[in-house]
């Protein structure tokens, strides 16, 4: 009853283990054979979910094991008893990575996920390489508090809330990404809707300024045009390491895994394999 | 980098552990006994099958029990139930293929394509014998598992039976297709009104958020479930069955058809379900729980 399998693309696979929260859940795409890259640790923005990176693992699977995990208390990963901390966020990460039997391994962020990143290599830096960010909220003392206060979705008889959030998302989408794409992902912006802020008050009383110093591994900052577009370069001055380094790409918005998975994968691939990726 | 994990042996192995492994949770002093649900795949025919399974170190002697949504739910809708039927036997609920978190079927399937996928889940857990528990064209699902093994299925308990007319069928089949995306999200604010017009009361907005998500998977197939219900006659295939058969016929879209299944074969035992609509699987979860438990545990299985 399945499909002819597209070659061009890895399988991506779900798979669950067990973290300090219970289960933790994640999509994985690999190679038949090892190929002696290392792997490549996908941490996403919230709400959603691993689902988010699907396309990117599928085709980063294809020359070594890419793995994107469900943040606890988003897809289908069992949530924190009490409001989480990024620095939680990332333990538990690392409850997976090690349930995985992963020695060594590239991470990538995504806005909330950049900061799991970040911590997760502070907590474990003989086990990152090289990391990318996609986009990083770096920001003001201020402004952090005003995040922390965000509060559960009010939830009304006549469905305005998820209309609100698909309607923003059809608003901010770059150019390019069809609304059946939005479509396959955005359930997973709706579940754990009591929780779900959990994932934004971490990522605003988290201050990426201090981990950014503290990590002293190569970074490549990858700046879209989306909502931390002119937040994200404040990051520069933080970055230690001399193969660090910000990316503008203008024009690309919310969407651009799904509509540049090939240009985003030839980013990553030059970034972690390229003639410099052993500095 | 090896990956151990996706080997068949393995794969196998890890259902096992997870639907006879499954970790018991302990009961604080005063409080109802339930069992933890956990969460797995099997690799079947139709790729990855996603289930829950809840089961305690006590749960022993009861056959284990396996549940069958209808669509376009997932096995989530018995969270609650499984919780409690979990405390005194292995309670399985499964995503059809296509719903939940299962990988889709290719093209759409028949009935018995999708028993089919089912039984690759049990054939995985090395039952000898099983219980059935069915939710409206999940109801026909296990109608059709139970034809497929009648030597391992036991007992089928059925919420809602679609007996539809030739008529009905036809009719409603020509209602079905893709869900219709629209940029400013009319599909999103009538599937979300369907569900809190069919909730019972005591069903809040909470729970039609829980729900919801499910609700949105897989839009452009999420109508071959009802496609397979549709083309599969119950009135023809309910009277072949030899089981124990109950019947409960909530206050739900299916109250009519499911009245027709009362006389269709000596076997079935019938019994209304007034007031009871969506979401009696979370509030009524115990009192279901003790009526499924007195017709599953009778003697004469």
């Amino acid at each position: 009853m399945r499909g002819v399998p597209d070659m061009t693309r890895a399988v991506v696979e779900r798979q669950y283990v067990d973290s300090r929260f219970g289960q933790s859940h994640l999509y994985r795409a690999g190679p038949m054979r090892d190929s002696g890259k290392r792997p490549l640790v996908c941490f996403h923005m919230s709400p959603h979910s691993g689902l988010y990176f699907e396309d990117l693992l599928a085709e980063m699977g294809r020359d070594r094991l890419a793995v994107a995990i469900d943040t606890p208390g988003f897809g289908n990963s069992d949530a924190p008893l009490a409001r989480p901390t990024i620095a939680d966020f990332a333990a538990a990460m690392g409850d997976v990575v090690q349930a995985l039997g992963i020695a060594t391994a590239d991470v990538l962020g995504d806005h909330t996920g950049s900061k799991v990143a970040l911590e997760f290599a502070r907590q474990r830096p003989a086990q990152v390489e090289r990391m990318i960010l996609l986009s990083l909220g770096v920001w003001t003392d201020e402004e952090s508090a005003h995040g922390v206060a965000e509060a559960p979705r009010e939830l009304h008889e006549d469905g305005r809330t998820p209309v609100m959030w698909w309607t923003r998302a059809v608003r901010m989408s770059m150019k390019g990404r069809s609304i059946d794409k939005m479509g396959r992902n955005f359930f997973a912006t709706q579940l754990h809707h009591r929780t779900t802020h959990w994932g934004h008050v971490a990522a605003a009383g988290y201050r990426a300024q201090d981990a950014l110093l503290q990590v002293e591994k190569p970074i490549m900052v990858l700046n879209p045009e989306d909502d931390l577009y002119a937040i994200t370069p404040r990051a520069q001055p933080y970055l230690v390491h001399p193969a660090s380094h910000i990316r503008n790409l203008p024009g690309w918005g919310p969407g651009f895994l799904e509509v540049k998975t090939p240009e985003v994968a030839a980013l990553v691939r030059t970034f972690l394999d390229g003639p410099n990726a052993d500095t | 980098m090896p990956d151990p994990v996706l080997t068949r042996r393995s794969v196998l192995a890890g259902v096992l552990v997870t639907v006879l492994g499954a970790i018991p949770r302990g009961l604080p002093a005063g409080e109802r006994p339930v069992a933890k649900v956990r969460r797995g795949y099997h690799k079947g025919r139709c790729g990855q099958l996603h289930y829950r399974v809840a089961r305690t170190l006590a749960a022993g002697g009861q056959r284990p029990l396996l549940c069958l949504h209808g669509t376009p739910y997932s096995g989530r809708i018995y969270e609650s139930l499984l919780a409690v039927l979990g405390t005194d036997r292995i309670a399985i609920a499964a995503d059809t293929p296509g719903y939940g978190d299962s990988d889709p079927p290719a093209s759409p399937p028949s009935m018995a394509d999708y028993a089919a996928a089912i039984g690759d889940l049990i054939d995985a857990c090395r039952f000898d014998e099983l219980d059935l528990l069915g939710s409206q064209g999940g109801s026909a699902l296990a109608v059709e598992l139970a034809r497929q093994r009648p030597q391992q299925v036991r007992r089928i308990a059925l919420l809602s039976a679609p007996v539809f007319t030739r008529a009905e069928a036809d009719e409603r089949r020509g209602q079905l297709g893709p869900v219709e995306l629209t940029a400013e999200g009319s599909h999103l604010a009538a599937a979300w009104r369907r569900l809190v017009g069919r909730a019972m009361p005591g069903w809040t907005l909470d729970h039609v958020a829980s729900q919801f998500p499910d609700v949105l998977r897989r839009p452009a197939i999420s109508w071959w479930g009802d496609k397979a219900t549709l083309d599969y006659s119950l009135a023809d295939r309910l009277p072949d069955l030899r089981q124990p058969i109950l019947v409960l016929n909530p206050q739900d879209e299916l109250q009519e058809q499911t009245r027709r299944a009362r006389t269709l074969a000596a076997n079935i035992e019938f019994r209304e379900l007034p007031g009871w609509r969506l979401g009696f699987l979370d509030i009524r979860a115990d009192e279901l729980a003790r009526i499924v438990r007195d017709f599953l545990n009778a003697r004469g299985a």
